[in-house]
């Protein structure tokens, strides 16, 4: 429809069935109101129907075991190879996914964030369990101490499911690995840095030098790292190729690891020398996950 | 859809004032009647200067256009909205204590024009502690946590409906320095008092007044919040 220029109506002028249909006509050419006749800002809320197209989907939910005060919780050990990921359960030991009722489709249009919190405490028996481990570092000549790194740590990721509303084929989201790759030297087990993509850590203890003294650190803090919350996020728009339905989300978690560099590439590994120890857990409680389908275009 | 005029005009016929004010009638429904969402989404012909702009409100940090909400507040900096939690307003320290009180500064109301999907991001960093207090009600020294809750229409529901997705802090450890200057032993980093978290609660909500905030439960005697912020995502479509 182009812009409607006629010549208004001018004392003197004849009254004509053409003239009045012409004008009323105007309005009634292919293409209706579009973005050339219709004004700035002439559009707001009011005008849009209740259905949602911006925000069509969102979820939420608490994960885990409910008790903030910590009073009860569950416990998982550290133990040494390739393992499958700890789940965050309930108290009666059950999973706690996110269920996103019959699937959301995620295609090229949309973008999937998801957003997750948990209460977790680090623990450990014995002296310094980790001492011999790749994690210890000495701090310089003349120094009569080794400070651990705290670059160990336990990582927590996500995991989708975009088979079925049974929520039985929980895999981790793309971008993410199990940490039960080989390294380029098949010496340790791990992920690649890009396979971290959706990955937060906790450090597992706290370490630090002290005592500054003239340039020497000879003390040594070890302060347990204690109940603390995590968090986590991760966003993804679907595929241009195929799109995915997710019908459920879950946060699990593995440990312990440690920083590693092998064939110039970085890597997070499974510290094995401490892991078959059995000296380090993970205590966790509850948190929050959720979900929000978006368009973006 | 483009217009069709009800009336079509006949040379060497009446021309009723009826049939004209109907086709003026129809007009006006058809420029005023709202634009129909299949027509959006079929042609995609809506551009930026076509919609309604963002009105900004300063009180609340955000800006409201017809998707919704956007915005929020910070602490500002360092030294412009420092806040604190204690223990001395909830509870003492005792395991059997729930209350949760509001943390200064950080909650902001909103009039929410109809049904809207909501996104509250809030994040923080504290130092808590030392407390090496020794009351025997408390809880033990090296568990003594703070929390801070998000809470969305009451203050309340920071407890009843928010404290399992509360994030906490640990009490500092190595306690205080018994001379001058009187402080904490190491720093919060290295003592284990220091945290930055953040998080995000999703609320559905209807059309009216919306409060969003945070609150805080403390085992510690002080903790200083020295940076925080809250935002809102909100979507009307």
């Amino acid at each position: 429809m182009s812009r409607i220029t006629r010549a208004p109506v001018q004392d003197g002028d004849t009254v004509t069935a053409a003239n009045l249909n012409n004008r009323f006509g105007d309005y009634s050419q292919a293409g209706a109101l579009n973005a050339f006749n219709t004004r700035d800002a002439a559009i707001d809320l009011p005008h849009f129907t209740p259905a949602r197209f911006m925000a069509p989907e969102m979820a939420t939910g608490t994960i885990g075991r409910p008790d903030f005060k910590h009073t009860a919780f569950n416990s998982d050990t550290a133990v040494a190879g390739a393992q499958p990921p700890f789940l965050v359960r309930d108290a009666a030991g059950v999973a706690t996914p996110l269920a996103l009722g019959t699937g959301w489709t995620l295609d090229a249009d949309s973008l999937l964030r998801v957003y997750w919190d948990l209460s977790v405490r680090p623990v450990y028996t014995g002296a310094r369990p980790w001492q011999g481990t790749i994690s210890d570092w000495d701090i310089g000549a003349g120094a009569v101490v080794n400070v651990a790194t705290n670059v160990t740590c336990w990582a927590f990721w996500l995991q989708w499911d975009v088979t079925s509303v049974a929520l039985a084929n929980f895999v981790n989201v793309p971008g993410q690995g199990d940490f039960n790759s080989a390294d380029p030297s098949a010496t340790k087990l791990g992920n690649p840095l890009s396979t971290c993509g959706a990955t937060t850590s906790v450090a597992a203890f706290n370490e630090t030098a002290s005592q500054p003294d003239n340039g020497d650190m000879p003390g040594r803090l070890e302060v347990k790292v204690g109940w603390q919350g995590i968090s986590g996020d991760w966003h993804r728009q679907g595929s241009p190729v195929a799109s995915v339905v997710v019908y459920g989300l879950r946060v699990v978690f593995t440990g312990m690891l440690h920083s590693w560099n092998d064939a110039n590439q970085d890597w997070l590994v499974r510290d094995d020398v401490l892991n078959a120890k059995g000296a380090c857990s993970l205590d966790h409680n509850a948190g929050g996950l959720n979900a929000m389908l978006m368009r973006v275009k | 859809m483009a217009f069709v005029a009800p009336n079509v005009f006949v040379a060497n016929t009446t021309l009723t004032s009826a049939a004209l004010e109907g086709n003026f009638e129809a007009l006006r429904v058809y420029l005023h009647d709202g634009v129909v969402a299949g027509d959006l989404e079929a042609s995609k012909w809506i551009q930026t200067r076509h919609l309604q702009p963002p009105e900004l409100l300063p009180y609340q940090g955000v800006q409201h256009g017809l998707s919704g909400y956007q915005g929020g507040q910070s602490a500002g900096g360092m030294d412009i909205r420092l806040c604190f939690a204690t223990k001395f307003l909830t509870g003492q320290g005792r395991t059997q204590a729930n209350t949760f009180v509001a943390l200064p500064n950080a909650a902001f109301q909103l009039d929410v024009r109809r049904a809207a999907k909501f996104l509250f991001h809030y994040w923080w960093e504290w130092e808590a502690g030392p407390d090496v207090s020794t009351a025997g009600y408390q809880v033990a020294e090296a568990e003594r946590l703070v929390w801070l809750a998000p809470w969305i229409g009451a203050l309340p529901t920071a407890f009843t409906g928010y404290r399992d997705r509360a994030q906490e802090t640990r009490n500092g450890d190595f306690g205080l320095g018994g001379g001058y200057p009187i402080g904490a032993d190491d720093t919060f980093t290295q003592n284990g008092g220091y945290d930055a978290k953040q998080g995000c609660l999703m609320h559905e909500t209807t059309a009216g007044v919306v409060t969003f905030g945070l609150a805080t439960h403390s085992q510690v005697d002080r903790v200083g919040v020295v940076n925080w912020g809250v935002a809102v995502e909100g979507f009307y479509l």
